[in-house]
């Protein structure tokens, strides 16, 4: 009796050892994924639960509270970085994580990911790092044909002001004629204080659009050598444009502080002509506008070109080939196998179409062999971007995305373009070649704790604390005073020698790419 | 007779009275443990300043302890590059904070206590008490509202004749030092009067009394009686307001300032988390914490003499 106790005994406690190792079995892989846009976005719609489903494997998303390249610090200080991070590919942070020895080298998993090197392609190469590896792969990779930047303005004044087959045309305005609307509208509005709105001054490039008007590059490239901006013959023709806007009340004179929420705000009452930005920022500012005014307050893309222009097709703006993000799988991810087949699938053109298009047979379907939304589905977005994105998953998790059409149909890479809604259609048919391929500038700058990377953000703290200054200056003598000073404080803070290190690194990878400089002047 | 305590009796060895005293020193043990842990462990990444450290798969100790010496390089860098402005916005922001914080809580307390009517007392004190509760998010949204071109101060000033054109505030660095003096003090006014109210509540009744009978007059009475009572407490407060003069703020100036007026707005805590953290530079970020902490330091210990000297009393 006592054996068959003790036996009966042994046998739930070896039962007890193996059932959570039986369950664990089958328990899916979980894979820590932090995403610097995911915002206060939740991975549980049903985009999600697919991926989720069709991988077999779960993923721990980890949202960024705060600002994302302070908690990429952090992380990686701490060590304590998640399997994979998604992050902004276009500062120093990622060479900081490669030369950290933080990324797992993902040329030794190429093998493994046929989908990456079938859609990545050249990008692969171009995103290698110095010793000739991969240690990230782009997000938003490939020649983008998508529009960017513009004169953002809103159709119903200018139907008033130019008239309506005017407001309707494709052709673009000069840079005089705009500005005379500008002052037309203000003039018609003497209590209005910011005819033209844009986005508070960022760090280290002027806007957009003044850059591109004045056809500004990131970098000047001039007879072999690279140098920053200021030093552009016509760097100081873009800051007199926009100072002379500021001078003449016809620029938001609180330009520097307008953060997403107040510029928002301004262009959610009435009495701004134009937002000068990406033509995506006005869309909640129109949201609002139409739900409360007539059914033509709404922000459309217009192409102002300068008054010397030759052609429409003029670029205005860069926009890299190689992408906005860097995604990239960590030292910490112990299973890199299960992550690298995460990765493979939402790289491959079903993982890509179930990202930017939603399930098939549920959000689209293929119709005589072309990708056709089903339902009112792109209607119900366009009424209502955020909360559609948010109930479907549909563009809500934006990883690895090729900017490209569908090589089979012809179709848009993500379903909400397959239809236009009006202020698409405004972007698409007046800012469409408008910008150049960016990719060699990105990265040139020093990076890590090191005395270059110092003086690099002295020399741009300067130019942060000096550009709206100069916009914002009383005189043009004023402006071109603060222009020598700033020029003189950016030397003392060693723009020399930035400028010879940034050089090497740009010309060795004009060569590492067989490319010419793209804006040489 | 030295070995004699008062009683007569023959002091215990030290090891003796220490074991007598064991249970009492087994409490301070978790005391001590957090101390250690929290305030003085940390402190070896301050060798970090005098390195070039870069994080790496290695671990944080290997990679502190194996980072290149530098030596001073990172101080002779900011000293050398920055130092003159982000000192002149630290202390301007910091003594105009002062200025008004300092008095502005003693004052209040003050004229609180002199109020009679309870309920308006209770409803000062708590309208006063409320900002200390509201995040630096919200307090610099309302002050950048308040404050706008088209807000309601330039709406106020405009309407009672007092301006001809709209001050853009956060357009010009010398008005941002004045604006976060000001959120400093509205914040912390109702939070430190609280502690100046315990003050001169503990003040004895009788004092009032005779002052009054002897025909003291009210201000006379605050004058003779109540400030001298709570010096003590003013000197703290003092010692401990310079001990943190070169800590004057960090969210309020990152969340109201911008680029325009970076060169007035930028201050020490700001820059070292600028270029430590946003830009992983962490051994500079360290080496302007660390002259941060030096100079505090020396403000506190040169504070609290001086305090020793004048009012007899001090912090330590």
């Amino acid at each position: 009796m006592k054996k068959l106790v003790g036996l009966m005994l042994a046998v739930m406690m070896a039962l007890t050892v193996m059932l959570p190792i039986a369950a664990l079995a089958d328990e899916p892989v979980t894979i820590s994924f932090f995403d610097k846009n995911s915002g206060v976005r939740t991975f549980d719609d049903p985009v999600a639960k697919e991926l989720e489903k069709r991988t077999g494997i779960k993923l721990d998303l980890i949202s960024p509270s705060g600002n994302p390249g302070e908690k990429l610090s952090l992380m990686l200080a701490g060590l304590n970085y998640p399997d994979i991070i998604l992050m902004d590919r276009g500062s120093d942070i990622v060479n900081q994580y490669i030369e950290a020895n933080a990324l797992v080298n993902l040329s030794e998993y190429m093998d493994q990911m046929p989908n990456v090197v079938a859609m990545y392609g050249d990008t692969l190469n171009k995103t290698r790092y110095t010793d000739g590896n991969n240690y990230y792969l782009s997000n938003w990779y490939g020649y983008d044909p998508d529009p960017v930047t513009g004169f953002i303005c809103r159709y119903d004044y200018m139907i008033e002001l130019v008239g309506q087959e005017r407001a309707d045309s494709a052709e673009p305005f000069r840079w005089s004629e705009f500005k005379a609307l500008l002052q037309k509208f203000k003039d018609t509005n003497p209590d209005v204080t910011s005819p033209l709105v844009i986005g508070d001054p960022g760090s280290g490039n002027i806007n957009g659009m003044f850059a591109g008007m004045n056809s500004l590059y990131p970098y000047y490239v001039h007879e072999g050598k690279l140098y920053f901006t200021v030093r552009d013959p016509q760097f100081m023709d873009a800051i007199h444009q926009m100072n002379e806007l500021y001078r003449e009340g016809l620029l938001d004179p609180e330009w520097t502080s307008n953060n997403q929420e107040l510029r928002n705000q301004k262009l959610s009452n009435n009495g701004v002509l134009a937002y000068g930005g990406s033509y995506w920022d006005t869309w909640t500012p129109s949201a609002t506008l139409l739900a409360a005014e007539n059914p033509n307050a709404e922000y459309l893309a217009y192409k102002v070109i300068p008054d010397d222009a030759t052609s429409a097709d003029l670029p205005l703006s860069g926009r890299s080939s190689l992408g906005w993000d860097a995604i990239a799988i960590t030292k910490n991810c112990k299973n890199v196998e299960a992550a690298v087949k995460f990765i493979d699938y939402c790289a491959s053109q079903e993982g890509q179409d179930l990202l930017l298009w939603g399930i098939e047979g549920q959000d689209w379907e293929f119709v005589d062999g072309v990708r056709t939304p089903i339902g009112d589905i792109v209607a119900r977005y366009q009424a209502d971007p955020s909360n559609v994105v948010d109930q479907t998953g549909i563009t809500k998790w934006t990883w690895f995305v090729k900017n490209d059409v569908h090589p089979d149909d012809g179709t848009t890479c993500r379903i909400w373009f397959n239809e236009k809604d009006r202020s698409a259609t405004f972007a698409y048919r007046n800012l469409t070649n408008g910008y150049y391929d960016s990719a060699e500038f990105a990265n040139l700058e020093p990076a890590g704790s090191t005395i270059e990377a110092l003086m690099y953000q002295g020399v741009i703290d300067v130019f942060d604390q000096y550009y709206p200054r100069m916009v914002n200056a009383p005189t043009v003598e004023q402006c071109d005073a603060l222009y020598a000073e700033m020029v003189s404080a950016m030397e003392n803070a060693g723009m020399s020698d930035i400028e010879a290190y940034m050089t090497d690194v740009y010309f060795a990878r004009l060569a590492l790419w067989g490319l010419e400089p793209v804006a040489s002047k | 007779m030295s070995n004699l305590a008062l009683g007569g009796k023959k002091k215990k060895p030290l090891m003796s009275r220490l074991w007598d005293q064991k249970y009492l020193f087994l409490l301070m043990v978790p005391g001590v443990i957090w101390v250690l842990v929290i305030c003085y462990a940390p402190m070896t990444g301050l060798y970090m300043a005098f390195t070039n450290y870069r994080p790496s798969q290695n671990g944080y100790f290997y990679d502190l302890f194996n980072a290149k010496f530098v030596g001073l390089q990172w101080f002779q860098y900011f000293f050398s590059k920055d130092f003159g402005m982000i000192m002149r916005n630290t202390l301007a922001t910091s003594l105009l904070t002062l200025l008004f914080s300092f008095p502005a809580p003693i004052i209040l307390a003050v004229m609180l206590n002199e109020l009679k009517n309870v309920r308006l007392k209770k409803f000062i004190q708590t309208a006063s008490y409320l900002p200390y509760f509201i995040s630096w998010v919200i307090a610099a949204n309302i002050f950048l509202t308040f404050l706008a071109g088209g807000g309601i101060v330039n709406d106020v000033l405009m309407s009672l004749g007092l301006i001809k054109e709209r001050i853009l505030f956060f357009q010009h660095g010398p008005y941002f030092w004045w604006i976060i003096a000001i959120a400093n003090t509205w914040k912390g006014i109702g939070y430190n009067a609280i502690i100046y109210l315990s003050a001169i509540s503990g003040i004895d009744e009788q004092l009032y009394e005779a002052a009054s009978i002897d025909g003291a007059s009210r201000v006379k009475r605050i004058w003779h009686i109540t400030l001298p009572t709570i010096r003590p407490t003013i000197a703290t407060l003092l010692i401990l307001a310079v001990g943190g003069i070169l800590s004057t703020g960090f969210e309020q100036q990152l969340l109201m300032g911008n680029n325009a007026i970076l060169n007035y707005s930028d201050v020490l805590d700001t820059y070292a988390y600028r270029y430590g953290l946003a830009k992983g530079m962490y051994s500079y970020g360290t080496a302007v914490g660390l002259f941060k902490s030096i100079v505090s330091f020396i403000l506190v210990m040169s504070a609290n003499k001086i305090t020793a000297k004048l009012n007899d009393s001090a912090l330590f």
